[in-house]
């Protein structure tokens, strides 16, 4: 069978971009998955996966060449028999009429399907939300019942190119299934980002006109739901508040931004101390299991990442060996990844502690709700400009409050009060936190 | 050369349509049928109880007229007549079959079939003579029929099933019927609307077991109200004869109690009409309830023999036959057509009525999905209230993933009429947004359907 590999539109503003390496070679053989390619998009460069697998017979479109979404970037074979020459053909036809029609929107691009295998997905095109030509939504000539259509929208399947096997063609439940099915092991990197379900908005206008949206519960915060309902009502919090002079920490941070190209936040300072705190209180470094309470000697910090639509706790690991640096580098690696919903099961699950930090918005105070099966978590709020008394006089300050929340079952308010302690210790002479 | 090259065995509605479809594709085509054409749907089931049930009805609003602001009085019933006009319609509905067959060019073969062999049928004529037809294809069709048990000796007289009772010209004073099946129901409600005292006996803890549970409540409810006595949970032990009346012992968990009544339906049990068919010399092989086994394109273990219907076991409706006789049909004309058995509506036709298609809650959840489910109560729809019939609601429920509709359920006035959207809407794989976003118009019982999406949605605008 020929598979051609159609450039895919990686963004839902994607009408055209620049290839920018291949990671495959003539006469390479792929399997379903593999990175094929790297592209520019209009917003960022992405890794584009190969929705199957095969021989890569020829590749149509040069590295660093600008392609239009829907152009044959490279053919792959599967078969001795395959009429390589006729494929090689109509893919430059393809293009060539791509190329003519100007600035190709992915779904008025389609109409000619230029797809050797009608039921599987050709690429991993995202789902546009409503601002984008979306091709998993039924156009002119797609017969789809709607339970269909709102699957293919969910699991990123193009119904241009699912055959389906209801009355006269009409594309039914099970079609999209298998064609999600025969794709979902491809939806990777991009894909997956891409692939998250448009969840299902209600609007509805009351009787006096005032409108409200039912937006469904995604998978993602149902679970954010049931988890923290069940932390929030099961473990018995209690919450400490310190107040950190924050000025020496403050100057600190800048004086090591202006080494060239170096870029530390307070948060990477904050997340070391917590580190070294943590080796201090064994107590707060534990996980609650019902009959016994386990300390942990390694300070695993997981960090709480805003995401599109919920948030996530990737880990630092070992925080307590690593370099304000190196804990600054590895937070900004793991957070794009989780954006990107690229992470790794390992690198989300566990830790031993958690840190959630709002002071990029200026927040006075927040308590945060523990991280089952952690102990503490540990909210962190902004930097604030206040007067502060220094040697009996008031001078210009800087302060920022930490609260603590903690699991009564496994900490005493004593155990929260000094762990605070150390840490704002730390983090007031905050050269202890590069040596 | 055989004969035919369609034969299909019983003109019910699974055999009459099976032959009409036969011939439409181009087969030549014969129908055997012992009785009269139409089977027990037409001549003794569905449309002769409908309209008993239509008189019952329009009784029933004789005795409410006051509450439309209207007088009638000396209201009453002729029973002979009511039954007489059942007749007529069914006599009238069974000419008609026989009007479509000879548009068709279906030969009509009046007689009792038995096997020769698979492709072989031996035509038993009233007068006695015995012709033989052959045929490429042979559809049995034919049906079932009351299953009797040592207990419940069927008289014809005091102790009678549906049949009898649609041929009785004088009303009884009172009736217990065992099963609270559509049977039980339907004949618990025409005969007690016209005065006499019913009692309905169920095994089961439900009125209608094939219903959601909930729908079913609302039945047995407005039965009670009615003056029927529901008795649920309740074994039938033995039926005692005297001279004018019948004693049932009953049992409920242990409790013995006697009622005594002027006769007893029996409505429970049924057989597939498989005797005297010569099943064995075709080799055609029954499963372990003793209906016909068969296989997706409805062919028996005899290759070329089809059986469709009630003798070939699931569900006993009549639209399901005719379905199995399309699909048996389409698999002798090359095609792969299978009945989806998910997509079967049934409808009780009592007052209030009851209609559903798919999945009731119970059962989904046994199957582990996850649902959402939406309900409107009539007693909140303009049209109900306008009609005075405010009792029941509409039950849809939902896969919670998509919302797909995966079940229908109607309790109430016109339930049976309503439900053919939601059939649809299952065929269609409707998801609860289309059905919200659907104009239904107003004011109708219908928008209840509308009503009952949105409420799965969240966001019901009338309750």
């Amino acid at each position: 069978m020929i598979i051609e590999q159609l450039m895919p539109a990686l963004s839902p503003t994607m009408t055209e971009g620049t290839l920018v390496a291949w990671r495959i070679k003539k006469g390479d053989v792929i399997k379903a998955g593999t990175i094929i390619a790297e592209i520019q998009t209009d917003k960022a460069v992405a890794e584009w996966d190969a929705a199957d697998g095969g021989t890569v017979v020829e590749i149509l479109i040069e590295a660093g060449a600008q392609a239009k979404v829907n152009m044959v970037a490279a053919i792959l074979s599967t078969k001795k028999e395959d009429d390589i020459p006729a494929a090689i053909a109509k893919a430059k036809a393809t293009n060539a009429k791509l190329a003519a029609e100007g600035a190709a929107p992915a779904a008025a691009a389609a109409a000619p399907a230029p797809v050797a295998a009608p039921a599987v997905v050709a690429a991993p095109i995202p789902v546009a939300a409503t601002a984008a030509p979306a091709p998993t939504k039924p156009g002119k000539g797609v017969r789809i019942s709607p339970v269909a259509a709102k699957i293919a929208a969910a699991l990123a399947v193009d119904v241009r190119l699912v055959k389906g096997t209801g009355p006269d063609g009409r594309i039914v439940k099970v079609d999209v299934e298998a064609a999600a099915k025969a794709g979902s092991a491809r939806i990777g990197a991009a894909g997956a980002a891409a692939a998250k379900p448009e969840k299902p908005k209600l609007k509805v206008l009351r009787a006096d006109g005032a409108a409200q949206t039912a937006v469904a519960m995604s998978p993602m915060r149902q679970i954010i739901g049931k988890r923290l309902l069940e932390s929030k009502t099961q473990i018995p919090h209690f919450y400490v508040t310190e107040t950190i002079e924050a000025s020496a920490l403050s100057t600190l941070r800048e004086q090591i931004n202006l080494l060239d190209g170096l870029k530390i936040t307070v948060n990477d300072l904050i997340t070391r101390a917590t580190a070294l705190a943590l080796r201090a209180h064994p107590k707060l470094s534990a996980t609650f299991h019902g009959d016994r309470i386990v300390q942990h000697d390694s300070s695993d910090i997981s960090i709480a990442v805003a995401i599109p639509d919920g948030l996530i706790t990737p880990i630092v690991a070992k925080a307590h060996t690593k370099s304000v640096r190196q804990i600054g580098d590895e937070i900004r690696s793991l957070a794009k990844k989780a954006v990107e919903g690229k992470l790794q099961p390992g690198e989300f699950q566990g830790g031993s502690f958690t840190i959630s930090n709002l002071g990029m918005f200026g927040i006075e105070q927040f308590c945060a709700i523990i991280n089952p099966p952690q102990v503490a978590i540990l909210a962190v709020a902004g930097i604030k400009d206040v007067p502060v008394v220094r040697g009996g006089q008031i001078v210009a300050g800087k302060t920022m409050q930490l609260t603590l929340s903690a699991d009564h079952r496994a900490v005493d308010g004593a155990d929260a009060a000094a762990f605070l302690r150390t840490l704002r210790e730390l983090l007031e002479a905050p050269a202890t936190l590069l040596v | 050369m055989a004969d035919f090259e369609v034969l299909v065995i019983g003109a019910g509605p699974g055999g009459y349509v099976a032959a009409i479809k036969a011939a439409q594709h181009g087969k030549k085509t014969a129908v055997i049928e012992k009785e009269a054409l139409g089977g027990i749907c037409l001549n003794w089931g569905c449309i002769p109880t409908k309209a008993l049930l239509k008189s019952a009805e329009i009784y029933d609003s004789f005795k409410h007229a006051k509450d439309f602001g209207l007088t009638a009085d000396n209201v009453g019933a002729d029973f002979a007549a009511v039954i007489k006009r059942s007749r007529d319609v069914a006599n009238g509905m069974s000419k008609g079959i026989d009007f479509l067959l000879k548009k068709n060019k279906v030969t009509v073969l009046s007689g009792t079939a038995a096997f020769v062999d698979a492709h072989t049928v031996a035509v038993t004529k009233t007068d006695g003579t015995v012709q033989n037809v052959t045929a490429d294809s042979v559809i049995i069709a034919t049906g079932h029929k009351p299953r009797t048990f040592p207990h419940l000796p069927v008289d014809g007289k005091q102790i009678v099933n549906y049949r009898h009772l649609l041929g009785t010209t004088v009303q009884p004073k009172s009736l217990l019927a065992i099963g609270a099946g559509a049977i039980g129901m339907e004949f618990g409600y025409f005969f007690s609307t016209l005065g006499t005292q019913v009692t309905v006996v169920e095994v089961l803890d439900q009125v209608l077991p094939v219903e959601d549970a909930e729908i079913a409540k609302v039945v047995e409810r407005e039965f009670t109200k009615r003056g029927v006595a529901i008795k649920l949970a309740t074994k039938v032990v033995k039926l005692e004869l005297k001279p004018n009346s019948v004693v049932v012992h009953l049992d409920k968990g242990g409790v013995a109690e006697t009622v005594e009544v002027e006769k007893v339906l029996v409505a429970v049990g049924f057989l597939a009409n498989t005797e005297n068919l010569g099943l064995d010399k075709a080799g055609v092989k029954l499963d372990e309830r003793g209906f016909i086994q068969v296989d997706d394109n409805q062919l028996t273990t005899a290759p070329g023999v089809y059986a469709i219907g009630d003798v070939a076991g699931k569900q006993l409706l009549a639209h399901k036959a005719s379905f199995e006789g399309e699909a048996a049909v389409a698999h002798i004309a090359g095609h792969h057509q299978p009945v989806d058995y998910t997509q079967i509506p049934g409808c009780t036709y009592c007052q209030p009525q009851v209609a559903s298609v798919g999945l009731s809650e119970k059962k989904a959840k046994e199957l582990g999905k996850a649902i959402k489910i939406g309900k409107f109560q009539f007693v909140a729809s303009g049209k109900a209230k306008a009609i005075s019939h405010p009792e029941g609601m509409v039950k849809l429920i939902f896969d919670a993933e998509y919302m797909q509709l995966i079940g229908a359920h109607i309790v109430g006035y016109d339930a049976t009429e309503m439900l053919a959207e939601l059939s649809l809407a299952l065929r269609l794989e409707t998801t609860a947004e289309e059905l919200m976003t659907t104009i239904h118009a107003h004011p109708t019982l219908s928008e209840a359907v509308m009503e009952a999406a949105a409420d799965a949605l969240g966001v019901c605008v009338h309750q």
